[in-house]
């Protein structure tokens, strides 16, 4: 049962764009961009098309510890310029992000620069206009910076997630600003989609802890095998926060070209495979760590057979097929210390907290 | 003549919802040391915290104190192992002083503050220890949480990487002052 939490305040302000952005501002509700005024004509039509009663929680955001309501939730989508026809969309993500698994406490107050990522599968990929070819990560005209920035004005505004005061991050992130949402082109992959995977037969959301996005390169890529070992080398570097003795464990995130995932298909026809493959790969011999570091990284458990392990298991890492079709590059997305993923399927019953 | 447009007001939702805390009272002093039980809560991040608490531990029990370690878990997606779960409330219930760190970093200062609001709500006398870059975030933090005037002791930064010799330096150096923070009498 979703819990019910007080009705959001009400203010009479300007309707005026740029006045309005200006009173945002001086009350701490903004990030330096425009925002569209929420009146409360439009923040009721986000609300009705979330198929959730306003004051429905879809759960506890840290650290502030404050209920994050639906109506709270489509004030901060109103203001960051969102579709309201995403609004069932951005409930599940905040659903997910509020899972304990999710260790939000963690993410908003941390000195890394982790920001929350969301992958979207299925159908809802095309209702909600979320770009999974050229430019899926950034850059392709789409819903998807709105949707992001809107859940980043909540972590903001209702998550309490303040730059130099709630939040040490030392430099944040890019995708701190219009969130970093994204899907897969499963038409193209040659696996069931993430959410399948995950057990969501249909449109889902998967959010993931990560630290940015980084290139990997194969200019030659001529087997999967080859490509599979790119990857799994590149992931495995000694400055991951998986590899450092104050992490416990923490979960990869990887997005593959749909040209190489054919070719690495072809070597691994089961993700089992790819992601056993890039557990064995991603490691680092101890020797080649500074020897200030070593004895605490056999201490805490993470070193075996003389290399330091990125993961715990083949199924700390998690593999999806999008981009361009301009093939030659893969993006990790190094994963925060303990956490893990969490998926919610897009439906009103799937966001209500979980008991 | 020339007229200005006013700009148009109207009914806006509010988009913040930082919740207003009740105050909480003020932490109890530690009072008198001897035959006190004091925990030292320590975590899975920073090693110089351990050997910070080690050397204190020493000075405690020649202080006349006993000492109750425990370390705070990282429960895997299991959010009672997170909290602490059973094995922290046994520990709560083991001491009448409570000394929390280490804050020296923005997860595990969130952490530790979690704890030390636990002590606290237990009743129990709390400390924070955090190194000085990360004061404000423990401030900020355990108001929060209602506690306006969390009881913090401040160490220096960095601890992480320096020798084991000059961090049992600190740990004596800063000694007395934490005592005097958390309202602890030695004689």
């Amino acid at each position: 049962m979703t819990a019910q939490t007080a009705v959001a305040t009400r203010l009479d302000l300007s309707e005026d764009v740029a006045t309005f952005t200006r009173e945002a501002l001086s009350r701490g509700w903004g990030d330096g961009l425009p925002l569209i005024p929420p009146t409360e004509e439009l923040v009721a039509e986000f609300v009705a098309s979330s198929g959730l009663d306003a004051a429905s929680s879809l759960g506890r955001l840290y650290p502030s510890g404050a209920d994050c309501t639906v109506e709270l939730l489509a004030a901060n989508a109103v203001m960051a310029g969102a579709s309201p026809v995403a609004m069932p969309l951005m409930a599940a993500m905040v659903s997910a992000a509020a899972d304990p698994r999710f260790d939000l406490a963690g993410i908003n107050t941390t000195t890394a620069s982790v920001v929350p990522a969301f992958v979207v599968s299925g159908a809802g990929r095309h209702d909600f206009n979320i770009a999974y070819r050229h430019g899926a990560l950034g850059g392709a005209v789409s819903a998807a910076p709105a949707i992001g920035r809107a859940l980043r004005l909540v972590m903001r505004n209702v998550a309490g997630q303040v730059s130099g005061e709630t939040s040490a991050s030392v430099f944040g992130n890019p995708a701190r600003v219009a969130g970093l949402v994204t899907a897969e082109w499963e038409e193209q992959s040659p696996w069931p989609s993430l959410g399948e995977r995950r057990g969501f037969s249909g449109t889902s959301v998967t959010a993931f802890g990560v630290l940015g996005t980084a290139n990997i390169i194969d200019t030659l890529g001529t087997d999967g095998a080859e490509i599979v070992e790119v990857i799994g080398r590149s992931l495995g570097y000694m400055g991951n926060n998986n590899m450092d003795k104050g992490s416990s464990f923490a979960h990869q995130l990887v997005a593959v070209n749909p040209i190489w995932a054919q070719k690495i298909h072809a070597t691994y026809p089961l993700m089992e495979d790819v992601q056993e493959r890039l557990y064995a790969l991603s490691t680092v011999r101890i020797e080649e760590f500074p020897a200030s570091m070593r004895d605490a990284l056999v201490e805490r458990g993470k070193v075996r057979d003389g290399h330091v392990w990125l993961m715990d298991s083949p199924s700390d890492v998690s593999v999806i097929v999008n981009g361009g079709t301009g093939n030659l590059h893969a993006v990790m997305l190094p994963g925060m210390s303990n956490l893990l993923p969490v998926t919610r399927g897009i439906s009103p019953a799937d966001c209500s907290p979980r008991p | 003549m020339t007229l200005t447009a006013m700009p148009r007001t109207a009914r806006m939702v509010v988009p913040s919802a930082l919740p207003e805390r009740d105050r909480k009272p003020e932490c109890i002093p530690a009072g008198h040391l001897k035959g006190k039980r004091v925990g030292l809560r320590r975590d899975r991040f920073w090693v110089s915290w351990d050997v910070i608490t080690d050397e204190w531990a020493k000075l405690l029990e020649a202080d006349g104190a006993s000492v109750v370690f425990w370390r705070a878990p990282i429960g895997k997606g299991s959010e009672a192992i997170a909290a602490g779960g059973a094995d922290f409330e046994e520990f709560l219930s083991s001491i009448d002083i409570a000394v929390i760190g280490l804050c020296n970093c923005g997860s595990c200062s969130m952490w530790a503050v979690h704890d030390a609001v636990g002590a606290l709500e237990q009743g129990l006398p709390t400390v924070v220890v955090a190194t000085e870059q990360f004061e404000p975030l423990v401030r900020t933090l355990a108001k929060q949480s209602g506690h306006l005037q969390v009881r913090l002791a401040l160490l220096p930064y960095p601890l992480e990487g320096q020798s084991e010799d000059y961090l049992r330096g600190i740990a004596r150096q800063h000694y007395s002052a934490m005592l005097d923070t958390a309202g602890a009498v030695r004689r």
